[in-house]
């Protein structure tokens, strides 16, 4: 049986896979799943550098969810520590933390958009974006990577000459993104329903999280389950739906868009004064565990300390990790042109393919470029 | 349900083990839960069977042991439940989680990687994360172990 | 910085690095040379050299991140951030570097720090400096030898505790 590799790189995202994929006519049978092409030893570096330097560190895990591999770390440290954080740094880190959600939301459909050929939803998605990294950068100094988290606080403050900038993007956002949902439910709805449908009985077996485990169904959400920051006094609802197809995933993203605005609005209102950043001496020995809900899933972060200002053991494991084996379920039995847009819907920190080579049974081999595989998924009966 | 509950009923699937909780600021008491080896497949079946979910599994070297320690999140009420086993450094091997649940599989490989520890039972222990161009297949030379 | 003028007949201008942006960091010149900026910088972006009588602290941008740690954990303001930054050309060098001039243990010579960073410790503790032997020297402002000498920590102790001169008579 034929075997196609969509292989490790690619420009667009982070960390590179390569999908083994059976291909029997234009339907694949099996998947398989290889990683490790971008693996930088970030859990060894954190044994040489201080608790405020590994904040830095694995602030640069990932590009797109830059502000909650900071958050669980610091989380776990303080669980160890016994730190008491700040009303105001709980609000500050939830504000971040939703509004990292929006833009990271609003480029995965950029990215859905452009894989599909559908170029207005790309372009349209991206330019609203825009107004949240122009408000990044007023707050933070960056687009990305923003260095606000800090063990015990925050490290800057949201000054209150820059809520009013900050209300008036989430009005405009308000505005335009359900009618960018309609649009990608009238144009995309037929294309995106039944495809990579991923069963209840495989989520909870496969132990998925985030938006793909709540498209089929299940109502988990760490910052429910485990409330952390400022959640606890917010109010807002679990996104759900229940068929489990890459439309159900786009559907759960857009609707915690809206919800992450409703959030924002709830803290902004009710943004405590106060200390920014708790006072401590030194982080006794012990294990502390971190968990946060960052776009694509739940992330965890495991530090245990001797005493010294180094930890002695930082275990990461970030959401996408256990997303991906569920691609092995709910690849087989689609067409060929749709495995791009049902590798792209877990929300994969990593990229995608520069080259495929298609082996088939006479055992000969034919390169096949990005463009044509992207064709192909485009050109597919709409 | 309240953590007591939580704990009676832990007694009552795994009754000769040892449990402890400790604080965590801002949310509920996390449990922990000593166990040897042998019994871990059945402890984690016990645990899904509850309705628990795999987190991860954590993996730390200690002088002449290494530390497993697998973390189940138990969603409907809120806490985090974490098995403790430890292996020895000279033969580490341990039965595998992943004929209970298949998400563990991914997981394993990266332990078995990094610091050379057997999984009986793991349907493909093959190389996860690290190159093909790093020398000494474990046991030779694991990259995460402090020799 | 305008927000929604997503039009150029609405007024859109090309988005510059605002004045809150996090650009390249540059030394001013009320650096003291104390080092704290490479202690806590986490890429090691910023190496302390000490050779003769001079010490140099020398930043890559190569390695930079640019989190603004060193500008924090600064004492005195001698490093800030700045809202500029770009992509190297070339010929355009890489690294910047201050000099301050160093002061060494007179007894085993290792380095122990720059004389404005003395300067700077002597002003900040104000008269609790007089419990400090090298100190004294830099309180009293003479550069001429006293009775004292200048020792690093370790001489410092060590002579303590073996007290030449008035024990040594009686």
């Amino acid at each position: 049986m034929p075997e196609i590799t969509i292989g490790p790189v690619h420009p667009l995202l982070d960390e590179p896979v390569a999908v083994k994929l059976e291909v029997e006519g234009k339907t694949i049978k099996a998947a398989e799943i290889q990683i490790g092409f971008i693996h930088r030893g970030i859990e060894k570096l954190s044994e040489r550098m201080t608790f405020e330097q590994v904040t830095f560190l694995v602030e640069r895990i990932c590009g797109i969810c830059s502000n909650v591999h900071p958050l669980c770390f610091v989380q776990a440290v303080e669980d160890i520590g016994g730190i008491e954080v700040p009303e105001r740094a709980k609000y500050i880190r939830t504000i971040i933390a939703e509004l990292e959600r929006i833009h990271s939301h609003l480029l995965w459909l950029g990215i859905a958009g452009h894989i599909l050929g559908a170029h207005e939803i790309f372009l349209k998605s991206w330019r609203y974006r825009e107004p949240v990294l122009d408000i990044f950068e007023l707050v933070c100094g960056n687009r990305q990577n923003y260095a606000m988290m800090a063990v015990g606080g925050v490290r800057k403050d949201i000054p209150s000459a820059y809520v009013p900038k900050i209300i008036e993007t989430l009005k405009f956002l308000k505005e335009k993104v359900p009618k960018l949902a309609e649009e990608v439910r009238s144009s995309l709805g037929k294309r995106l329903r039944d495809i990579g449908v991923l069963t209840k009985e495989n989520a909870i077996s496969y132990c998925t999280t985030g938006p793909t485990a709540r498209a089929t169904g299940l109502p988990i959400d760490t910052r429910k389950n485990h409330p952390y920051a400022a959640y606890p006094e917010l109010e807002f609802e679990i996104v759900n739906r229940d068929e489990g197809d890459v439309l159900a995933q786009t559907e759960v993203r857009m609707g915690e868009i809206i919800q992450s605005i409703h959030i924002l609005e709830q803290a902004l209102r009710n943004l405590p004064p106060g200390e920014i950043r708790a006072e401590f001496k030194n982080i006794p020995p012990g294990e502390g565990i971190g968990l946060a809900e960052a776009p694509r899933g739940e992330d965890i972060h495991y530090v245990r300390t001797n005493g010294t200002n180094m930890p002695e053991r930082h275990k990461i494991r970030a959401p996408t990790y256990v997303n991906l084996p569920a691609l092995e379920a709910m690849l087989p039995g689609n067409k060929l042109e749709d495995a791009f847009i049902i590798v792209a819907s877990i929300d994969p920190c990593f990229s995608c393919t520069d080259r495929v080579t298609i082996v088939n049974e006479r055992g000969e081999e034919r390169v096949v470029s990005e463009e044509e595989l992207l064709r192909m998924s485009r050109n597919a009966a709409l | 349900m309240e953590i007591e509950q939580l704990i009676e009923k832990l007694r009552q699937k795994l009754p000769t083990e040892e449990i402890e909780t400790k604080p965590h600021i801002g949310g509920k008491e996390r449990i922990f839960v000593l166990i040897n080896a042998p019994k871990i497949a059945d402890a984690a079946r016990a645990i899904k069977e509850m309705g628990g979910r795999l987190c991860t599994i954590s993996c730390v070297e200690r002088f002449s042991l290494f530390e497993l320690i697998y973390h189940f999140s138990l969603d409907r009420e809120g806490v985090m439940v974490n098995l403790k086993t430890t292996v020895k450094k000279t033969d580490p091997e341990v039965d595998s989680v992943t004929p209970i649940i298949r998400g563990a599989a991914f997981i394993e490989r990266e332990i078995h990687d990094l610091f050379g520890v057997k999984f009986k039972g793991h349907p493909s222990l093959k190389r996860l994360i690290l190159s093909e161009q790093w020398k000494g297949n474990p046991p030779g030379n694991p990259p995460l172990r402090r020799e | 910085m305008p927000l929604f003028k997503l039009r150029k007949e609405e007024g859109w201008e090309p988005p510059l690095g605002g004045e809150t942006y996090r650009g390249r960091p540059q030394f001013q010149d009320a650096c003291i040379g104390c080092g704290a900026c490479a202690e806590v910088c986490p890429p090691k972006a910023i190496q302390v050299k000490d050779q003769g009588e001079e010490r140099e602290i020398e930043l890559d941008f190569g390695k930079c991140i640019r989190c603004g740690q060193c500008a924090s954990a600064c004492p005195v303001e001698g490093i800030k951030v700045t809202p500029t930054d770009g992509v190297f050309v070339r010929g355009e060098e890489r690294k910047i570097v201050v000099k301050r001039k160093l002061v060494r243990c007179e007894n085993c010579g290792q380095p122990i720090t720059t004389i404005d960073h003395f300067r700077w410790m002597v002003e900040r503790l104000g008269t609790l400096s007089f419990s400090n032997p090298t100190l004294i020297r830099f309180a009293t402002a003479t550069d001429s030898a006293g009775p004292f000498r200048i020792l690093c920590p370790r001489c410092r102790r060590l002579e303590y505790l073996s007290d030449h001169g008035w024990r040594a008579k009686y």
